[in-house]
Protein backbone atom coordinates (compact mmCIF):
# COMPACT_ATOMS: atom_id res chain seq x y z
CA UNK A 1 0.00 0.00 0.00
CA UNK A 2 2.53 2.40 1.13
CA UNK A 3 4.70 1.16 -1.96
CA UNK A 4 2.03 1.79 -4.44
CA UNK A 5 1.16 5.33 -3.10
CA UNK A 6 5.08 6.39 -3.47
CA UNK A 7 5.15 4.77 -6.94
CA UNK A 8 1.92 7.43 -7.61
CA UNK A 9 3.42 10.39 -6.14
CA UNK A 10 6.59 9.95 -8.05
CA UNK A 11 4.78 9.15 -11.51
CA UNK A 12 2.43 12.65 -10.73
CA UNK A 13 6.09 14.00 -10.11
CA UNK A 14 7.63 12.69 -13.81
CA UNK A 15 4.95 14.38 -15.29
CA UNK A 16 4.51 17.62 -13.69
CA UNK A 17 8.34 17.57 -14.86
CA UNK A 18 7.82 16.63 -18.33
CA UNK A 19 4.25 18.96 -18.42
CA UNK A 20 6.29 22.06 -16.67
CA UNK A 21 8.98 21.44 -19.87
CA UNK A 22 6.66 21.26 -22.48
CA UNK A 23 4.69 24.11 -21.23
CA UNK A 24 7.67 26.34 -20.99
CA UNK A 25 8.84 25.37 -24.35
CA UNK A 26 5.36 26.39 -26.12
CA UNK A 27 5.04 29.28 -24.14
CA UNK A 28 8.67 30.76 -25.12
CA UNK A 29 7.97 29.73 -28.77
CA UNK A 30 4.63 31.77 -28.76
CA UNK A 31 6.61 34.61 -27.04
CA UNK A 32 8.93 34.82 -29.25
CA UNK A 33 7.21 34.33 -32.44
CA UNK A 34 5.04 37.39 -30.93
CA UNK A 35 8.21 39.60 -30.42
CA UNK A 36 9.52 38.74 -33.52
CA UNK A 37 6.28 39.23 -35.64
CA UNK A 38 6.17 42.41 -38.26
CA UNK A 39 2.43 41.78 -38.46
CA UNK A 40 -0.37 40.09 -36.15
CA UNK A 41 -3.78 39.61 -36.25
CA UNK A 42 -5.15 41.01 -32.65
CA UNK A 43 -8.55 40.76 -33.67
CA UNK A 44 -11.47 38.26 -35.72
CA UNK A 45 -14.68 39.83 -35.12
CA UNK A 46 -17.60 37.91 -36.61
CA UNK A 47 -20.90 40.47 -36.74
CA UNK A 48 -24.15 37.81 -37.02
CA UNK A 49 -27.78 39.58 -38.41
CA UNK A 50 -29.38 37.34 -35.94
CA UNK A 51 -27.69 39.93 -33.33
CA UNK A 52 -28.64 42.66 -35.37
CA UNK A 53 -32.48 41.92 -35.18
CA UNK A 54 -35.52 40.95 -38.19
CA UNK A 55 -35.01 42.49 -41.18
CA UNK A 56 -37.84 42.71 -44.19
CA UNK A 57 -37.02 43.15 -47.71
CA UNK A 58 -35.78 46.14 -48.67
CA UNK A 59 -35.57 47.89 -45.85
CA UNK A 60 -32.61 49.90 -44.11
CA UNK A 61 -31.89 50.09 -40.78
CA UNK A 62 -28.51 51.57 -39.30
CA UNK A 63 -27.44 49.82 -35.96
CA UNK A 64 -24.83 51.96 -33.63
CA UNK A 65 -22.94 50.52 -30.31
CA UNK A 66 -26.37 52.36 -28.36
CA UNK A 67 -28.67 49.97 -30.16
CA UNK A 68 -26.20 46.67 -30.12
CA UNK A 69 -23.50 46.83 -27.27
CA UNK A 70 -21.23 44.67 -28.98
CA UNK A 71 -20.76 47.30 -31.78
CA UNK A 72 -19.29 49.42 -28.95
CA UNK A 73 -14.94 49.09 -28.51
CA UNK A 74 -15.20 46.59 -31.50
CA UNK A 75 -11.68 46.40 -31.81
CA UNK A 76 -9.07 47.66 -29.18
CA UNK A 77 -5.68 47.63 -29.44
CA UNK A 78 -2.33 49.13 -27.14
CA UNK A 79 0.86 50.01 -29.02
CA UNK A 80 4.17 50.34 -27.72
CA UNK A 81 5.12 52.51 -30.27
CA UNK A 82 4.73 55.04 -32.95
CA UNK A 83 3.46 54.36 -36.33
CA UNK A 84 1.39 51.16 -36.26
CA UNK A 85 -0.82 50.45 -39.02
CA UNK A 86 -4.10 48.56 -38.31
CA UNK A 87 -5.33 46.41 -41.73
CA UNK A 88 -8.80 45.13 -42.11
CA UNK A 89 -9.93 42.30 -44.18
CA UNK A 90 -13.75 40.87 -44.10
CA UNK A 91 -15.61 38.80 -46.34
CA UNK A 92 -18.33 41.61 -46.84
CA UNK A 93 -18.24 40.79 -50.46
CA UNK A 94 -20.01 37.22 -49.77
CA UNK A 95 -22.99 38.82 -48.90
CA UNK A 96 -23.72 41.25 -51.99
CA UNK A 97 -26.61 38.94 -53.41
CA UNK A 98 -28.61 39.47 -50.57
CA UNK A 99 -28.12 42.86 -49.81
CA UNK A 100 -28.24 46.11 -51.86
CA UNK A 101 -26.17 48.06 -48.66
CA UNK A 102 -23.70 46.26 -46.32
CA UNK A 103 -21.30 49.10 -44.46
CA UNK A 104 -19.23 49.32 -42.13
CA UNK A 105 -18.49 52.58 -40.37
CA UNK A 106 -14.94 51.99 -38.33
CA UNK A 107 -14.90 55.14 -35.75
CA UNK A 108 -12.22 55.89 -33.36
CA UNK A 109 -13.71 55.64 -29.85
CA UNK A 110 -10.47 55.92 -27.95
CA UNK A 111 -7.51 57.81 -28.87
CA UNK A 112 -4.04 58.35 -26.77
CA UNK A 113 -3.16 62.25 -26.30
CA UNK A 114 -1.08 63.48 -28.78
CA UNK A 115 -2.45 61.99 -31.90
CA UNK A 116 -3.91 63.61 -34.54
CA UNK A 117 -6.74 61.36 -34.83
CA UNK A 118 -10.15 62.54 -32.29
CA UNK A 119 -12.62 60.51 -30.78
CA UNK A 120 -15.40 59.89 -32.88
CA UNK A 121 -13.19 60.49 -36.75
CA UNK A 122 -14.48 58.11 -39.07
CA UNK A 123 -11.66 55.92 -39.57
CA UNK A 124 -12.41 53.44 -42.55
CA UNK A 125 -15.62 52.10 -44.08
CA UNK A 126 -16.07 48.56 -45.07
CA UNK A 127 -18.81 48.06 -47.57
CA UNK A 128 -19.82 45.17 -50.19
CA UNK A 129 -17.51 46.54 -53.07
CA UNK A 130 -14.52 47.06 -50.60
CA UNK A 131 -14.59 44.57 -48.06
CA UNK A 132 -10.91 45.31 -46.94
CA UNK A 133 -8.91 48.38 -46.14
CA UNK A 134 -5.07 49.24 -45.63
CA UNK A 135 -4.49 50.69 -43.79
CA UNK A 136 -5.54 52.98 -40.13
CA UNK A 137 -2.17 54.69 -38.76
CA UNK A 138 -1.63 54.89 -35.44
CA UNK A 139 0.26 57.59 -35.10
CA UNK A 140 1.26 57.83 -31.21
CA UNK A 141 2.02 54.78 -28.42
CA UNK A 142 -1.62 54.24 -26.34
CA UNK A 143 -4.31 52.76 -25.81
CA UNK A 144 -7.12 52.69 -28.69
CA UNK A 145 -10.43 51.71 -29.63
CA UNK A 146 -12.29 51.78 -32.17
CA UNK A 147 -16.48 51.46 -32.55
CA UNK A 148 -18.62 49.43 -35.86
CA UNK A 149 -21.64 51.66 -37.24
CA UNK A 150 -23.52 49.22 -39.78
CA UNK A 151 -25.93 50.05 -42.26
CA UNK A 152 -27.92 47.49 -43.98
CA UNK A 153 -30.48 47.00 -46.76
CA UNK A 154 -32.02 43.73 -47.66
CA UNK A 155 -32.16 42.98 -51.10
CA UNK A 156 -33.88 39.69 -50.24
CA UNK A 157 -35.01 37.68 -47.16
CA UNK A 158 -34.54 34.07 -47.02
CA UNK A 159 -34.60 31.21 -45.01
CA UNK A 160 -31.22 30.21 -45.67
CA UNK A 161 -29.48 33.04 -46.64
CA UNK A 162 -25.69 33.60 -44.75
CA UNK A 163 -26.44 36.07 -42.19
CA UNK A 164 -22.44 36.28 -40.78
CA UNK A 165 -19.28 38.65 -41.59
CA UNK A 166 -15.97 38.04 -40.14
CA UNK A 167 -13.66 40.74 -40.03
CA UNK A 168 -9.88 40.12 -39.64
CA UNK A 169 -7.70 42.53 -37.95
CA UNK A 170 -4.21 42.52 -38.00
CA UNK A 171 -1.57 44.94 -36.44
CA UNK A 172 1.57 46.00 -38.29
CA UNK A 173 4.78 47.31 -37.26
CA UNK A 174 7.28 48.55 -40.66
CA UNK A 175 10.17 49.37 -38.19
CA UNK B 1 5.82 22.71 55.59
CA UNK B 2 9.11 20.79 56.43
CA UNK B 3 11.67 18.19 54.27
CA UNK B 4 10.12 15.31 56.28
CA UNK B 5 6.91 15.94 54.74
CA UNK B 6 7.84 16.12 51.58
CA UNK B 7 10.32 13.14 51.36
CA UNK B 8 7.22 11.09 52.70
CA UNK B 9 5.64 12.21 49.66
CA UNK B 10 7.85 11.37 47.25
CA UNK B 11 7.94 7.79 49.07
CA UNK B 12 3.91 7.96 48.61
CA UNK B 13 4.69 9.42 44.99
CA UNK B 14 7.46 6.06 44.01
CA UNK B 15 4.94 3.43 45.71
CA UNK B 16 2.60 4.63 43.60
CA UNK B 17 4.59 4.78 40.34
CA UNK B 18 5.78 1.36 41.22
CA UNK B 19 2.62 0.00 41.63
CA UNK B 20 1.18 0.92 38.38
CA UNK B 21 4.36 0.09 36.45
CA UNK B 22 4.65 -3.19 37.93
CA UNK B 23 1.66 -5.12 36.53
CA UNK B 24 3.13 -4.24 33.11
CA UNK B 25 6.29 -5.39 34.16
CA UNK B 26 5.58 -8.64 35.49
CA UNK B 27 3.10 -9.24 32.52
CA UNK B 28 6.23 -9.24 30.03
CA UNK B 29 8.19 -10.89 32.79
CA UNK B 30 5.24 -13.65 32.59
CA UNK B 31 4.59 -13.98 29.01
CA UNK B 32 8.60 -14.75 27.18
CA UNK B 33 9.21 -13.01 24.30
CA UNK B 34 9.64 -14.99 20.74
CA UNK B 35 12.96 -14.66 19.36
CA UNK B 36 12.63 -13.58 16.13
CA UNK B 37 10.31 -10.88 17.66
CA UNK B 38 13.45 -10.01 19.93
CA UNK B 39 15.59 -9.54 16.80
CA UNK B 40 13.39 -7.49 15.12
CA UNK B 41 12.28 -5.70 17.93
CA UNK B 42 15.28 -2.72 17.54
CA UNK B 43 14.33 -2.41 14.02
CA UNK B 44 10.47 -2.00 14.92
CA UNK B 45 11.13 0.85 17.29
CA UNK B 46 13.55 2.07 14.41
CA UNK B 47 10.55 2.34 12.16
CA UNK B 48 7.71 2.99 14.28
CA UNK B 49 6.30 6.87 13.94
CA UNK B 50 4.24 8.61 16.53
CA UNK B 51 0.29 8.82 15.01
CA UNK B 52 -2.15 11.18 15.31
CA UNK B 53 -2.95 10.06 18.55
CA UNK B 54 0.49 10.05 20.09
CA UNK B 55 0.73 13.79 18.85
CA UNK B 56 -2.47 14.82 20.62
CA UNK B 57 -1.77 13.06 23.34
CA UNK B 58 1.82 14.75 23.79
CA UNK B 59 0.63 18.13 23.17
CA UNK B 60 -2.22 17.83 25.81
CA UNK B 61 -1.87 19.07 29.27
CA UNK B 62 -0.76 16.22 32.07
CA UNK B 63 -3.54 16.94 34.08
CA UNK B 64 -5.63 16.45 31.11
CA UNK B 65 -4.57 12.93 30.58
CA UNK B 66 -5.30 12.15 34.05
CA UNK B 67 -1.65 12.05 35.26
CA UNK B 68 -1.54 9.31 38.25
CA UNK B 69 0.74 11.24 40.36
CA UNK B 70 -1.03 13.87 40.46
CA UNK B 71 -3.91 11.77 42.08
CA UNK B 72 -1.50 10.68 44.66
CA UNK B 73 -0.35 13.95 45.53
CA UNK B 74 -1.88 16.13 47.88
CA UNK B 75 -3.73 17.97 46.05
CA UNK B 76 -2.34 21.38 48.70
CA UNK B 77 1.33 21.23 48.61
CA UNK B 78 3.46 23.19 46.44
CA UNK B 79 5.84 20.76 46.33
CA UNK B 80 4.01 18.71 44.51
CA UNK B 81 3.57 20.63 41.60
CA UNK B 82 7.44 21.08 40.93
CA UNK B 83 7.87 17.09 41.56
CA UNK B 84 5.54 16.12 39.29
CA UNK B 85 6.98 18.80 36.76
CA UNK B 86 9.42 15.60 35.65
CA UNK B 87 6.94 13.18 34.53
CA UNK B 88 5.03 15.35 33.10
CA UNK B 89 8.15 16.77 30.79
CA UNK B 90 8.94 13.59 29.48
CA UNK B 91 4.81 12.91 28.20
CA UNK B 92 5.16 16.41 26.51
CA UNK B 93 8.33 16.10 24.60
CA UNK B 94 6.97 16.52 20.79
CA UNK B 95 8.97 14.48 18.59
CA UNK B 96 11.58 15.36 16.13
CA UNK B 97 10.15 16.07 12.86
CA UNK B 98 12.84 14.99 9.68
CA UNK B 99 12.66 18.78 7.98
CA UNK B 100 15.73 17.25 5.88
CA UNK B 101 13.25 15.06 3.59
CA UNK B 102 10.98 18.04 3.16
CA UNK B 103 13.53 20.65 1.48
CA UNK B 104 13.34 18.96 -1.87
CA UNK B 105 9.55 19.68 -1.53
CA UNK B 106 10.09 22.96 -0.64
CA UNK B 107 12.54 24.46 -2.85
CA UNK B 108 10.04 22.74 -5.84
CA UNK B 109 7.23 24.68 -3.93
CA UNK B 110 9.33 27.73 -4.30
CA UNK B 111 10.63 27.22 -7.80
CA UNK B 112 7.15 26.50 -9.40
CA UNK B 113 5.39 28.99 -7.79
CA UNK B 114 7.65 31.49 -9.58
CA UNK B 115 7.60 29.60 -12.49
CA UNK B 116 3.47 30.00 -12.49
CA UNK B 117 3.89 33.27 -12.47
CA UNK B 118 6.45 34.02 -14.90
CA UNK B 119 4.39 31.80 -17.20
CA UNK B 120 1.15 34.45 -16.91
CA UNK B 121 3.64 37.28 -17.15
CA UNK B 122 5.46 35.81 -20.26
CA UNK B 123 2.34 34.27 -21.91
CA UNK B 124 -0.57 36.79 -21.34
CA UNK B 125 0.40 40.10 -23.60
CA UNK B 126 0.71 36.95 -26.48
CA UNK B 127 -2.36 35.75 -25.96
CA UNK B 128 -5.25 37.00 -26.82
CA UNK B 129 -6.82 36.81 -23.60
CA UNK B 130 -6.26 40.44 -22.56
CA UNK B 131 -6.31 43.53 -24.93
CA UNK B 132 -3.56 42.61 -27.51
CA UNK B 133 -0.03 44.63 -27.30
CA UNK B 134 1.63 45.20 -30.13
CA UNK B 135 4.62 45.52 -31.14
CA UNK B 136 4.87 43.20 -27.96
CA UNK B 137 7.59 43.74 -25.35
CA UNK B 138 8.70 41.07 -22.83
CA UNK B 139 10.83 42.31 -20.22
CA UNK B 140 14.20 40.41 -20.53
CA UNK B 141 14.66 40.21 -16.77
CA UNK B 142 10.92 38.23 -16.48
CA UNK B 143 12.22 35.95 -19.42
CA UNK B 144 15.77 34.95 -17.59
CA UNK B 145 13.77 34.16 -14.48
CA UNK B 146 11.00 32.21 -16.67
CA UNK B 147 13.76 29.82 -18.28
CA UNK B 148 15.66 29.98 -14.84
CA UNK B 149 12.33 28.88 -12.90
CA UNK B 150 11.49 26.22 -15.79
CA UNK B 151 15.07 24.69 -15.08
CA UNK B 152 15.20 24.62 -11.64
CA UNK B 153 11.67 23.47 -11.47
CA UNK B 154 11.62 20.89 -14.24
CA UNK B 155 14.78 19.47 -12.27
CA UNK B 156 13.38 19.24 -8.37
CA UNK B 157 10.17 17.61 -10.25
CA UNK B 158 12.30 14.86 -12.24
CA UNK B 159 14.27 13.82 -9.16
CA UNK B 160 11.84 14.09 -6.81
CA UNK B 161 10.01 11.54 -9.01
CA UNK B 162 12.62 9.40 -9.52
CA UNK B 163 13.53 9.07 -6.16
CA UNK B 164 10.59 7.95 -5.15
CA UNK B 165 10.65 5.68 -8.06
CA UNK B 166 13.52 3.98 -7.17
CA UNK B 167 13.08 3.25 -3.45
Amino acid sequence: MRKTRRTLIGLVFLLMSFTIASVSAFVYESAQQTITQTIREIANITLQNSALGDIEEGETKSYTKNEVAELGDAISVVTTKALVYIHLNSDLDTLAPYYSTYSIAVKFATVPGGSGHSAGDLACTLTLGSPSYSSIDLDVAGSWTFDFEITTTAQSVLADQPTTVTITVSAESTA
Amino acid sequence: MGALDSVDELDAIMEAAEALISPKVSKAKSTPMPKDKILNKPRELAQAKPTGDDLIRSDEPAEAMGNPIDNVLPASTDQSSSLGSGPIDTISAKPKRNLGGKIPYLFFFVAFSIWLVSLFTVYLPVSGLVTPVYPAVIDGNIMIVFIGSTAVSFLISLLIGLSKLGR
